[in-house]
């Protein structure tokens, strides 16, 4: 039924979309005892939908492209040809187009989200695509990934095909005649040495597969490329490199260049007797030209760093250009491409888009109103014209071979750091982003959640965003090490607070992802760490000094000037030995926690008079393991919780601990659901055994003070959840994923309330927040189909019960009743095991209708379908299960913002109802008339007695013209009729319901005039029913013949039809 | 096929998805699908339904919004539905080859045809049996794509393509064969997908042995668009297939009423 998809969009117009929440102080339990442990699973959230809200205002890092074109019809050559594009990322997973770059879904997200390399299998018409997961571009920030992983069906179904250990995959190359041969450059473990790496191949479509080049435990596979003509000529390069969390290293004795030609069977070793350079190699990256595959090309890192190319199919080989532009960073940068039809028109994609004409001697600079870094670049082979282009903030398509660049706005894979919010309403959520500076948006929007709701607020690589709590002009955001800014909101200037050295002082170090921690006590109180902690009580005017060095201060990883191996490489990224976390206890500002990237953890007491480490007290975590957060506990001040993340010593276990002594003692969570190192963690402010743990893998949630927990899915995808906030007026959980823009769970209270008991009950309604009547819509704009759009908050009331076991049979409906026991609706309850939720638009059902000509009135806005909207106050869901019902309370609320009082509300409410007694007093007339009239017309033209016929007709007409007065004609669009009464009452009930406040005098008047109207309606209807139909029903009587029927108003009521 | 009747009746919508392949089970997909048809009330029971007349009752917006709606099938291929709302009447229908549409919405008041995609929807729709029964003879491919968690329990996911290449993944319960959720993507003409996630609950075995589901909630990215109830189900009526054919000359006739 096509129709009620224009339907439900029609009826938006009128739906209340938004909801808002006046201020509910967060009520803290203490609970005396040890928490009773609560057994949860990732399926018994499955009906709590977290709102991915985006943004892709800004994009996030792109790793791969590839494209298919398919035709339409398989059967016809003629048919037009759909291109299909993939999308791989650094850690937001893998999307696809079916609309050549319109729309993006994506196809990956129960698995690890970060994607290295890419491919479609071309000649299974794109339905065979290759993922190899764990990105290459090895910055510090990078993900981690699991193998490599395979669709027959277009992403539908995913199977790993092996190579789980390979932590990351530089590329994957498929046999351009047998598509069971790939080629995998598996280039592994970034942070340690491993065995598990080095060009890889299968013969039998990944069942199987043989390591064909190995490197050493140091040494992995970073790019293979297969002769377009000749697959069996296969190209490699092998890279030695480690990152550290102080350095990292290209080159090495295991790097080079490497060909066969019998698949891999034998290589030779390319260097400098072929042309190539010697010495130390770092990465290199290979690109054969598709229109003549004599034609290599190769970008070496070496000392020597440049772009090669061989004419002799890499025997031989020569330097042909060096420029700056084309040889920084060339860990990160390590792609070439050539165009498909002309083999000496070559791109470099770099800081910036670099690209030859003259097969590599000279090379221009072109594109620079995309994002900077460059990672992936598709050529349309069809038309070398159209480029796609991956960059760390996402996909630009050009059209004229590079020059000009249209963004992708649909890609909401943005790499958050972290994330707060403040106490606006709606609330506003902000924090920083991997290259893409620092940005707010509200957290819903009474229309749609467009990019445009999105405000850039910083520059650089973005991370702490703090809006102040005492005056909201100023937000505080920072740039990469430390760079930290105070930013007038309404002005946009700016001022650099960052605290330097005094005389005599070391250097300070900063983090690349430097806290910035605003009290959660003293809002005038601002912190900001280096190795020392600093606070400031004006804004970061001024910094007092209040630690010594904190960190291990280890010299031998203060050497950054040194990083990078064979080109150096500092840019703050591996700054070490210093603070990273920083927590005030919530009930007393002298307690401060303080963990560092260098493993130590630190508490002071006394507001940083005296400092602890207390490292040396926590149990199981290696020595000088990350802390990667510090959660001061909102019950007691002694207790805190901690999380290290070992993953830059190769160590992706989970470490997550709590003391309840200022650090004396810790205890270890431990759990089977832990599959990924942590990255923070978050105690609930209301109920203090709730716990989120944020892993490189996911969101964890414990109700039972971590004793059990479970991953939650709802909507949360296997990616880095690198900060929680939790608001304390709206109880939503924020989530900063890396990779996935922000996550947010629209009020928790439900999960609060979770016990062992509700969880051994047939079935339980849990509590929810108050639901916030709004009135506030959202108006035009008509942004096309390529905008992302996120997830907004429905406006309706959240109802949540639990139920043990699904309900394959038997019904189970939720009714909601008034305080006077009345049933407003009646709605159908999801039936799954967990959590269910049900929505009530919180209104009644629309007014009774006749039978009517047109929807649409002459003014447009009319209340058509509109129920009355429920008034705030107290309610009862009531659960009917089998024969057992079950009930609980729903409290609706007006809008605070709202600037109504509530004897205007109950005004608008009572002159509402009125409107709507009114049209259905009305609608009972039009419909016996209606009835009447058809009647008589059926008669009369059955009639063979003349005067009979006479008779009828002039009654006929009565009644006829009579609803002529009553109902408009028949219209649509630039063709609706003149308003008629019902039409009148339609539109001026939906003046009265649109609007939250008391209806004006203008309004008042126009319903009186209605009153009188449908009172002149009802007397002539009266007249017609009563004396007119009564006396031709008598003259039918009399010559025998049937009466004219007329239903009841009870009958008319009891019809389902609204 | 009963368990396919109403799920075209519910709103459309998007989802996204990706499912992990589970560990597939020693059962053949003809196995799983002749239990199927077993929990259905057996493939006898099924075909010898004639015809069927629903009431039903559609909700949008959290209730909001509440239609009734009557839905005729009738073999080989008819299918009659309607849906009043605010006083007008929303109406499809279908003879097996032809279909016609009213929609006071759009400000269609007399039968417009529809067109090929929609009627590829209605030959869906009048397929009495659904998938599972003369599957080959209709075009249907079917298999099964593993035995997988759904909502904390076992079942199995069934890939079914019909014979216009459109895809529904059914899944169906491990322990009891009747379809949990399916998950249908329809390919527009130009190759994009429209996704919708349809829940099937509250089966009651009928007088004639068949197994309905009477409750029906489609969703759109996870988030509730319709909930249809069933309120009324009539066997093996005889229909005059005028029913399912517009009336002719209804703009005339309406005109000479106004007057």
């Amino acid at each position: 039924m096509q129709f009620f998809r224009s339907f439900v969009r029609a009826l938006c117009v009128y739906a209340v979309c938004s909801a808002a929440f006046s201020g509910m102080a967060a009520q803290a339990q203490q609970a005396s005892t040890a928490p009773t442990p609560i057994k949860i699973t990732s399926a018994m959230f499955g009906d709590i939908k977290a709102r991915q809200i985006g943004p892709a205002a800004m994009s996030g890092r792109i790793t791969a492209i590839d494209v298919i074109d398919k035709k339409l019809d398989e059967k016809n050559p003629k048919s037009p040809d759909q291109r299909i594009i993939w999308v791989g990322t650094a850690t937001g997973g893998a999307w696809k187009s079916l609309d050549n770059g319109t729309t993006f879904k994506p196809v990956f997200d129960k698995y690890t989200q970060s994607v290295g390399a890419l491919a479609i299998d071309q000649a299974s018409k794109g339905e065979t695509v290759w993922i190899g997961t764990g990105e290459t571009n090895v910055r510090n920030s990078v993900s981690i990934g699991d193998g490599v992983y395979k669709t027959t069906d277009g992403g539908d179904n995913w199977q790993r095909m092996g190579l789980e250990k390979v932590e990351r995959i530089a590329k994957i190359a498929i046999h351009s005649t047998n598509a069971n041969i790939v080629y995998v450059a598996g280039m592994g473990a970034l942070w340690s040495d491993s065995d598990d790496r080095g060009l890889y191949k299968t013969i039998d479509g990944g069942k199987t597969w043989e390591k064909i080049l190995a490197g050493d435990a140091k040494t992995g596979c970073a790019d293979v490329v297969l002769d377009p003509m000749n697959p069996n000529i296969v190209y490699a390069s092998m890279w030695t490199f480690r990152r550290k969390g102080w350095e990292f290293s290209s080159g090495g004795d295991g790097s080079g260049f490497f060909k066969s030609v019998d698949g891999g069977k034998t290589w030779k070793k390319l260097g400098t007797e072929n042309g190539l350079p010697g010495g130390m190699i770092g990465r290199t990256c290979i690109a054969v030209a598709p229109s003549n595959n004599n034609v290599v090309y190769a970008m070496v890192e070496s000392k020597k760093t440049g772009i090669y190319r061989s004419d002799n199919k890499g025997e031989t080989w020569k330097l042909m250009a060096d420029k700056v532009s084309l040889t920084l960073r060339p860990f990160y940068f390590a792609v070439l491409t050539v165009d498909p039809t002309d083999e000496n028109r070559v791109y470099k994609p770099n800081y910036q888009l670099n690209v030859s004409n003259d097969g590599g001697k000279t090379f221009e600079t072109i594109g620079n109103d995309t994002h900077a870094d460059h990672h992936a670049l598709w050529i349309d082979p069809k038309n070398p014209m159209h480029l796609l282009l991956g960059t760390d903030g996402g996909v630009y398509r050009s059209l004229d071979r590079g020059r000009k660049w249209q963004f992708f706005r649909n890609l909401p894979v943005s790499q958050f750091y972290h994330v707060s919010y403040d106490m606006e309403t709606p609330y506003n959520v902000m924090g920083g982003l991997q290259d893409n500076g620092s940005w707010m948006a509200p957290s819903r929007a009474a229309g749609a959640l467009t990019n445009s709701v999105w405000r850039s607020v910083g520059f650089g690589d973005g991370f702490y965003v703090v809006r102040d709590r005492l005056d909201k002009n100023y937000i505080y955001f920072e740039s990469q090490g430390g760079n930290m800014i105070r930013h007038h909101l309404p002005t946009g200037e700016i001022k650099v607070i960052k605290p330097l050295e005094k005389a005599g002082e070391p250097k300070y170090r900063w983090n690349w992802n430097t806290p910035i921690v605003q009290s959660p006590k003293n809002p005038k109180t601002l912190y900001a760490a280096s190795q020392f902690l600093f606070r400031s009580y004006d804004k970061g005017e001024s910094w007092e000094k209040i630690s010594p060095d904190l960190t291990t201060n280890d010299p031998m990883k203060q050497k950054q000037e040194e990083s990078g191996g064979v080109t150096m490489d500092k840019s703050s990224a591996e700054n070490h030995t210093t603070i990273y976390a920083v927590a005030e206890s919530p009930l007393d500002e002298k307690v401060i926690w303080v963990g560092t990237d260098d493993g130590n953890l630190q508490v002071t007491q006394n507001g940083g008079k005296t400092w602890t480490n207390v490292i040396a007290n926590v149990p199981g975590v290696p020595k000088n393991t990350w802390v990667s957060t510090v959660e001061a506990s909102h019950f007691d001040k002694g207790t805190a919780y901690v999380t290290f993340d070992g993953h830059t010593m190769g160590d992706m276990k989970t470490y997550a601990y709590k003391t309840t002594d200022f650090g004396k003692t810790w205890t270890a969570f431990a759990s089977s659901e832990f599959k990924s190192y942590a990255l923070c963690i978050r105690e609930d402010l209301v109920n203090k055994n709730l716990l989120f743990l944020g892993t490189e893998m996911g969101l964890l949630i414990s109700l039972d003070g971590g004793q059990n927990w479970a991953q939650m899915t709802a909507n949360i995808p296997n990616v880095g959840i690198r900060d929680i906030a939790i608001h304390p007026r709206e109880h939503d959980v924020i989530l900063a994923t890396h990779g996935r823009g922000v996550i947010i769970i629209d009020d928790i209270t439900p999960i609060r309330a979770i016990t062992s008991e509700i969880l051994n009950s047939e079935l339980a309604i849990l509590p929810a927040r108050p639901t916030v009547q709004s009135f506030g819509i959202g108006f035009q704009d008509f942004p096309g189909s390529d905008e992302f759009i996120g997830d907004n908050l429905s406006g309706n009331a959240v109802i949540t019960y639990f139920l043990k076991e699904r309900l394959s049979s038997g019904s189970l409906t939720v009714d909601i009743l008034n305080d006077k026991n009345e049933v407003l609706t009646t709605l159908q309850g999801g039936k799954r095991k967990g959590l269910n939720r049900v929505q009530w638009g919180m209104s009644t059902r629309p007014p009774k209708a006749a039978k009517a000509e047109s929807f649409e009135t002459e003014n447009g806005l009319n209340g058509l379908g509109q129920g009355l909207t429920a008034p705030e106050g107290k309610y009862t869901v009531r659960i009917t299960k089998g024969d057992k019902t079950f009930t609980g309370p729903l409290t609706l609320v007006s809008d605070a913002r709202s600037p109504y009082p509530a004897s205007e509300r109950l005004t608008q409410y009572k002159t509402a109802k009125q409107l709507y007694e009114m049209q259905e007093r009305l609608a009972y007339i039009i419909e016996t008339t209606v009835r009447t009239r058809d009647t008589l017309k059926t008669r009369m033209d059955a009639a063979s007695d003349p005067a009979v016929k006479s008779g009828i007709e002039a009654t006929h007409k009565q009644f006829a013209e009579f609803y002529k007065t009553l109902v408009a004609g028949e219209g649509y669009y630039v063709g609706v009729k003149e308003n008629k009464l019902r039409e009148k009452l339609l539109e001026i009930y939906g003046v009265v319901s649109f609007h939250a406040g008391a209806p004006s005098k203008v309004h008042l008047d126009n319903i009186a005039m209605l009153d009188a109207d449908l009172k002149v309606a009802v007397a002539t209807w009266e007249k017609l029913t009563g004396k007119d139909l009564v006396s031709l029903n008598e003259s039918l009587k009399t010559k025998s013949l049937p009466v004219v029927p007329m239903i009841s108003r009870e009958e008319f009521f009891a019809m389902p039809q609204r | 096929m009963t368990f396919t009747t109403l799920k075209r009746t519910a709103l459309a919508g998007a989802s996204i998805f990706a499912f992990t392949i589970g560990s597939l089970s020693a059962q053949s997909v003809d196995d799983v699908v002749a239990k199927i048809n077993e929990a259905g009330g057996g493939e006898k029971a099924q075909r010898a339904i004639k015809s069927m007349e629903m009431q039903l009752e559609l909700k949008f917006n959290g209730g909001a919004v509440t239609l009734p709606v009557k839905s005729i099938k009738q073999r080989p291929a008819y299918t009659y539905s309607e849906a009043v709302f605010q006083g007008a009447t929303f109406k499809d229908w279908y003879d097996g080859k032809n279909g016609w549409t009213i929609n006071p919405m759009q400000g269609q008041m007399n039968p417009a045809p529809k067109n090929d995609e929609e009627l590829k929807e209605l030959e869906d729709d009048a397929d009495m049996d659904g998938p599972f029964i003369d599957t080959k003879a209709k075009g249907y491919k079917i298999e099964l794509s593993g035995k997988e968690d759904l909502d904390g329990e076992q079942a199995y996911k069934i890939k079914v393509t019909n014979r216009h290449n459109d895809v529904k993944y059914y899944f169906v319960g491990a322990d009891n064969y009747l379809p949990i959720k399916v998950v249908s993507k329809k390919k527009n003409k130009e190759g994009g997908e429209f996704e919708t996630e349809t829940y099937m609950s509250d089966y009651k075995k009928m007088p004639n042995g068949v197994v309905i589901p009477h409750s029906m909630e489609t969703k759109m990215k996870g988030q509730t668009m319709s909930t249809m109830t069933v309120k009324s189900i009539v066997f093996d009526k005889t229909y005059d297939v005028s029913l399912f054919v517009p009336p002719a000359k209804k703009a005339d006739e309406k005109a000479e009423i106004k007057k």
